[in-house]
């Protein structure tokens, strides 16, 4: 029985080192492109971040018009966020070809997949960047004017105008990734319709007199200027 | 390039016929049919009174009037056998966003003006504005005489105000010129000037013709480039000048912005220069002063305080961009007193003007929210100086200017070490 028992050990044991022996050259395969995607990665971040301080790509971001893009970056440097963009994707792209490696099969159909979702994926993130950079302009030009025309709720303004736009941004970006199908659209439309109706509501019922005098000073003859008020210039 | 030669092609050959002149007048204008006759027949009567026998021509520049300015300036010219000539010639707009002089195409006007006072060999240039109820005959041989007679090459006008008018001039525009570019300048964003052939060479080799900066400020533009090319400068006190809008006029905010945005404009074009000036020195003026000023200017003192408390509690977020926290620590101070006691120390004021100018020079934040959010910043200067002046005259309040003047000039070595080492001071 001994024998048998001692047997049965051997040739699993044979077996799991047949298939360790079989499985190895994949495993130094994946950490070999792993390393190298890492260096790579180092690589291109180091010249890219030199190119990038070399043109000045902070100051031309702002003066492109997106100031905001510092605020979400790290170190406040939209270049430090490129680099790091750049580089993960390389890693990435290297643990997959590693991955690749070793389940052939499996491994091109999720690249197959991979490959066609990724335009999808990248005009979403594009809808939200832009999304969230016009809901910080547009929020910013509120609370400015707001506070200009000396209306006390100014920063409320600001932010129902900066959640409603980047509420519309979040719901065309889920959308466009297909992610929770009707239930998104649905809850958009819910949400946006809730705040509309509770606006027309607030307005309606709580702030009539307000409404009627903004609307006569609206459609009034302005005002003669007042004599003693003084020229600013 | 057809287009704009065309009414210079038309005023050359009047100008051919005429044998050149020795004075070129601008008067532009943009539905302003309410004054701009009175202010053509000031011209010629000035003209007449002060130049008799001098040959001179009237370059009336309109921007798309549709109530007959043109008309207007023309019914003015009628019936008379000598004096200047008048040519009209109609200019394009920019843009028709008002400017804040109110003055839609002032800068085509000038730039045509320019060319035209240089195809006639003209002496001595001016530019009234078509908007004013006071021009006087008297003002064509103030501004004009120092350019003709004495070597000046840029004449501008002091204006007799009450102590509260022109206040974004007392608090920013006169101080800041001043510390920037060390001369003593009361009103340089006048709006009518006279100047000398020379500086119509230079202004024409301006590059800022077709730009924002002429379109908004090409008051300030004037001014700070004969200053800066070292030309003789003086200034002529001409009594109050009264204006009629024609029109809804711009919000102060858009004032506010497009004086701010002018300046600091110029600002950062002449940087190379401005930072080498130290000190200031008074320039030349003529005339007598006039006390003939409104006496009932005023305004609430506690509205616009709370008009600076209101942007505390909800741009801080935006002004801590520019201003270092030692700034805001002292805005919250401010913030914290009740009306009686409102007040922005000298000090204070001048470091938030020169922390906006390198704010907009380094685009730290969108321009128009960075311009934008200025105006309750300067609704509280205008509390603590109304509230500080309230009793005071009209001498008294001058004495306190010259102090805020020469509060700026102490803190420029602070704006030129930020301007020079930015990132250093970052907040």
């Amino acid at each position: 029985m001994w024998k048998n028992v001692e047997d049965t050990l051997s040739a699993s044991l044979e077996r799991a080192l047949t298939g360790l022996a079989a499985f190895l050259p994949s495993l130094v395969a994946i950490l070999l492109a792993l390393l190298l995607s890492i260096l790579l990665a180092w690589m291109i971040r180091v010249v890219l971040r030199r190119m990038l301080r070399g043109v000045k790509f902070d100051a031309r971001l702002e003066q492109w018009g997106f100031p905001g893009v510092a605020d979400i970056s790290p170190g406040k440097s939209p270049t430090q966020l490129v680099c790091r963009v750049t580089s993960w994707v390389v890693i990435l792209f290297g643990l997959l070809l590693g991955l690749l490696a070793v389940e052939d099969n499996l491994m091109t159909q999720l690249f197959i997949r991979l490959f066609r979702y990724l335009p999808t994926l990248l005009v979403a993130l594009a809808i939200l960047f832009f999304g969230s950079l016009i809901a910080r302009f547009l929020a910013r030009s509120v609370l400015v004017g707001a506070v200009n025309l000396q209306i006390q709720s100014a920063r409320l303004a600001s932010q129902v105008m900066k959640w409603l736009l980047l509420i519309v941004a979040y719901a065309m970006a889920l959308d466009h990734l297909g992610v929770g199908g009707d239930i998104v659209k649905i809850a958009f439309a819910l949400l946006f319709g809730g705040v509309v109706l509770a606006l027309a509501l607030a307005v309606g019922l709580g702030s009539r007199d307000v409404v009627r005098n903004a609307l006569e000073a609206q459609t009034k003859e302005p005002p003669p200027k007042e004599e003693d008020a003084p020229k600013h210039l | 390039m057809a287009e704009q030669d065309s009414p210079l092609s038309h005023i050359a050959q009047i100008v051919e016929q005429q044998g050149g002149a020795e004075i070129v007048v601008g008067l532009p204008s943009h539905n302003h049919a309410q004054t701009v006759g009175a202010v053509a027949a000031a011209i010629r009567q000035g003209l007449q009174d002060a130049f008799p026998g001098k040959k001179a021509l009237i370059v009336n520049t309109d921007c798309g009037s549709t109530d007959g300015s043109m008309d207007q300036v023309a019914a003015s010219a009628r019936g008379e056998d000598e004096g200047a000539s008048l040519v009209q010639a109609a200019v394009p707009a920019q843009s028709r966003d008002l400017p804040y002089h109110g003055i839609l195409g002032k800068a085509q006007g000038l730039h045509l003006v320019l060319r035209v006072a240089k195809l006639a060999g003209a002496r001595a240039c001016l530019m009234l504005s078509p908007d004013l109820a006071s021009a006087s005959p008297d003002w064509v041989g103030s501004l004009c005489r120092p350019i003709l007679e004495q070597g000046f090459d840029l004449a501008v006008p002091i204006y007799a105000r009450h102590k509260f008018d022109g206040a974004i001039t007392n608090a920013i525009v006169r101080p800041l010129v001043r510390s920037l570019y060390g001369r003593f300048m009361r009103q340089p964003m006048g709006g009518e000037y006279a100047f000398s052939a020379a500086l119509v060479e230079r202004y024409l080799g301006g590059n800022i013709w077709g730009t924002d900066l002429a379109r908004i400020g090409i008051d300030i533009w004037t001014t700070t480039q004969a200053i800066c090319g070292g030309f003789k400068l003086c200034q002529v006190h001409l009594g109050p000048k009264q204006q009629v809008l024609s029109g809804a006029p711009p919000d102060l905010g858009t004032v506010l912005t497009h004086v701010l945005g002018s300046l600091f404009e110029d600002m950062t074009r002449n940087a190379a220069v401005w930072q080498r000036i130290r000190g200031a020195q008074p320039i030349p003026v003529f005339g007598a002063t006039s006390s003939d000023v409104s006496s009932t200017v005023s305004f609430d003192v506690a509205k616009l305080a709370d008009s600076f408390r209101l942007g505390f509690r909800n741009l801080q977020e935006l002004w801590s961009v520019v201003l270092p926290p030692a700034t805001l620590l002292d805005l919250k101070r401010v913030a914290a007193r009740p009306a009686e006691a409102f007040a922005i120390a000298d000090d204070v004021w001048c470091r938030l003007v020169f922390d906006f100018a390198l704010g907009y020079r380094m685009r730290s934040l969108n321009r128009s929210h960075l311009l934008g959010s200025f105006l309750p910043l300067y609704n509280g200067w205008l509390a603590s100086f109304g509230r500080e002046m309230r009793d005071a005259s009209i001498a008294e309040s001058e004495r306190r200017l010259e102090q805020l003047c020469q509060a700026y000039e102490v803190q420029k070595p602070y704006l030129i070490s930020r301007w020079r080492s930015p990132d250093r001071f970052n907040p």
